[in-house]
């Protein structure tokens, strides 16, 4: 397992490297220099204090050389400061952090939570009423754009029925709550934006859960098992779910950079203070030194997140360590 | 193609996008008004008989422009989905016939692609160039040829050590010809899949791009930015937001079916 798990960690640096390679790259695409954004807006920026402003992001050197800067930063996890405010960015990221991380975990749980029981009970029933009308769901989860979904039910909860706020992690009398009814406060913020976030996965997930079953019931040691007269419930969920489970931990690296890429969209529809919406703001007003910081941290993030259903899959599944 | 017409899902996918097909073409005799004709003095009335799907912030007919948003969202999906196929047939068959280094080199760059949030790669790429709808389709075709890459590569690698290949081999047969006359053929099929399937895809993440101000710009009707205006309007007027969204829906579910009923077709081990 050890042997397994370094093997695992050592794949990652190439990729790595390649992560902060693309973003810089796709960075040099970007027309006109950010100083002028910045100082013409400023009309007390002279042309000199301008050119103070390109040689302290080295923005006139060739890419290599500020590559190269960047890289030696980076490894610090420097990302420079902000164009606009000049905080440093990787405090500006490490802010808003924890909500993307609280939004995306919480999507992720209610995915696994509800698919899993959906697909065992589609497969187990295979063709049922219920078996058909999830299959319609899984086709709709697939085709909304979840953009609408997010809408709708903005409209929905928020304004016809006034059940839930649709913008914002917290009310404006959030200090004048109590403990209990801050927690509360936020979850009733959460619970649009983790839906919407994890219905796509739903779909997905519920769907291979099914498939995944359905092909292990198939297999001879299910059919011993029920020959040798085993109750069905002892079949399901003693041998055939638990070999069904063993792929569905490598979703966890699949859903992951949906779920962050999703969090671009979503926390800017709600208006939630997270990371999603410093990139997608940062990437409005070309202030790069943090656009470049969060797309690398989404990627660390996504790299993570594979890593750990890698390692999650070796341990669960030991022809997956024990292979080359 | 009679096979296609007997699996229900395939054949119900299809005959939407006819549909679509036809209404797009179609789009001045469909529409009831001028998409573009402004109309302030009867801005935000809700569906009604003169306004089908009632009017915009601007008071055009919202009807018209989801019929004439058709058009850019087919045409989106469609040479999105063309250039991810291309470059993902291209590459996969490079790196599952040559193998060695260059499968490698190939590979790694999947990986490191995967490993980006799509739709933040494309809004910072986006963001940087003009936002139109030349510059969004191209990009949604550069940013997800890597499933197809890899789909490609793993038929290649299998097809490569059929006795035809070495065959075609012995024979003394130009690696170009071998690719295209003895290879393609057989990957076209799951491509084919992939492809219906992603057509649907690009055309979700062109509407989050117009949604978020990045994608077609106002005032071509496209519905990712009619949904846009909804949800400035979203407390007032609720036509602005559903009824685009519908629209795309409809689309993408066409689109979907085609897809899944083309699988169990073409590839009965998966049927479900």
């Amino acid at each position: 397992m050890t042997g397994y798990f370094f093997r695992r960690l050592f794949l990652m640096v190439p990729l790595l490297w390649g992560i902060t390679f693309v973003t810089f790259g796709v960075m040099q695409l970007a027309p006109g220099k950010p100083v002028d954004v910045m100082t013409d807006m400023n009309v007390k920026m002279s042309a000199e204090s301008k050119q103070k402003l390109v040689r302290l992001y080295g923005l006139d050197k060739p890419w290599y050389v500020q590559y190269g800067l960047w890289l030696k930063r980076f490894v610090r996890l420097d990302f420079g400061r902000s164009f606009k405010d000049d905080r440093s960015v990787s405090r500006k990221i490490l802010e808003r952090l924890p909500a993307t991380l609280l939004l995306n975990v919480l999507s992720l749980l209610l995915i696994f939570v509800v698919a899993i029981p959906i697909g065992v009970a589609s497969a187990v029933r295979q063709n049922s009423f219920f078996d058909k009308g999830m299959t319609v769901f899984v086709f709709i989860g697939f085709s909304i754009p979840t953009v609408w979904l997010a809408l709708l039910m903005m409209i929905a909860f928020g304004l016809k029925l006034g059940w839930l706020p649709i913008s914002g992690l917290r009310s404006l009398n959030y200090d004048e709550l109590s403990w209990f009814g801050r927690m509360a406060d936020v979850a009733r913020h959460l619970v649009l934006p983790v839906t919407v976030s994890a219905f796509t996965g739903l779909a997905g997930l519920s769907r291979y859960m099914r498939n995944g079953l359905l092909e292990v019931i198939r297999q001879d040691y299910v059919r011993t098992a029920r020959a040798k007269g085993l109750p069905e419930s002892t079949v399901i969920y003693r041998h055939a779910l638990r070999n069904a489970l063993i792929p569905v931990v490598t979703l966890l690296g699949l859903y992951l950079p949906e779920l962050i890429g999703g969090s671009f969209i979503f926390e800017t529809i709600f208006a939630y203070p997270g990371m999603g919406r410093l990139g997608f703001e940062a990437i409005m007003a070309r202030d790069y030194p943090v656009v470049m910081g969060v797309g690398v941290i989404a990627a660390l993030l996504t790299l993570l997140g594979n890593f750990l259903a890698d390692v999650a899959y070796g341990y669960v599944d030991p022809r997956i360590r024990h292979s080359k | 193609m009679r096979r296609l017409l007997r699996n229900k899902l395939a054949f119900a996918g299809l005959l939407m996008i006819a549909g679509l097909v036809v209404v797009a073409l179609l789009a001045p005799l469909a529409a009831t008004h001028d998409p573009l004709a402004q109309d302030v003095i009867h801005r935000l009335q809700p569906p009604s008989g003169a306004h089908l799907f009632g009017t915009d912030d601007l008071g055009r007919d919202v009807y018209s422009r989801i019929v004439y948003g058709t058009r850019v969202s087919l045409l989106v999906g469609v040479i999105a989905v063309g250039i991810s196929v291309l470059v993902g047939t291209v590459l996969g068959m490079i790196s599952g016939y040559w193998g060695r280094w260059v499968d490698t080199l190939i590979m790694r760059g999947v990986d490191i692609m995967l490993c980006f949030p799509t739709i933040f790669l494309i809004l910072m790429v986006i963001s940087f160039l003009e936002p139109n709808i030349a510059n969004v389709m191209v990009i949604i075709g550069l940013t997800s040829w890597m499933g197809l890459t890899r789909l490609v590569r793993g038929e290649c690698l299998s097809i490569r050590e059929r006795e035809y290949i070495l065959g075609a081999r012995v024979l003394g047969l130009p690696t170009s010809r071998i690719l295209l006359v003895h290879i393609l053929p057989n990957v076209i099929s799951p491509v084919l899949v992939s492809a219906t399937l992603g057509v649907g895809g690009a055309i979700l993440t062109e509407s989050a791009l117009s949604f978020l101000g990045l994608g077609v710009q106002p005032p071509t009707a496209s519905w990712g930015n009619m949904l846009a205006a909804g949800k400035d309007y979203i407390h007032m007027a609720w036509w602005l937001s559903v009824y685009p969204g519908v629209a795309i829906l409809v689309t993408v579910l066409a689109f979907n079916l085609l897809g899944e009923g083309l699988r169990d077709l073409l590839d009965p081990r998966s049927s479900s």
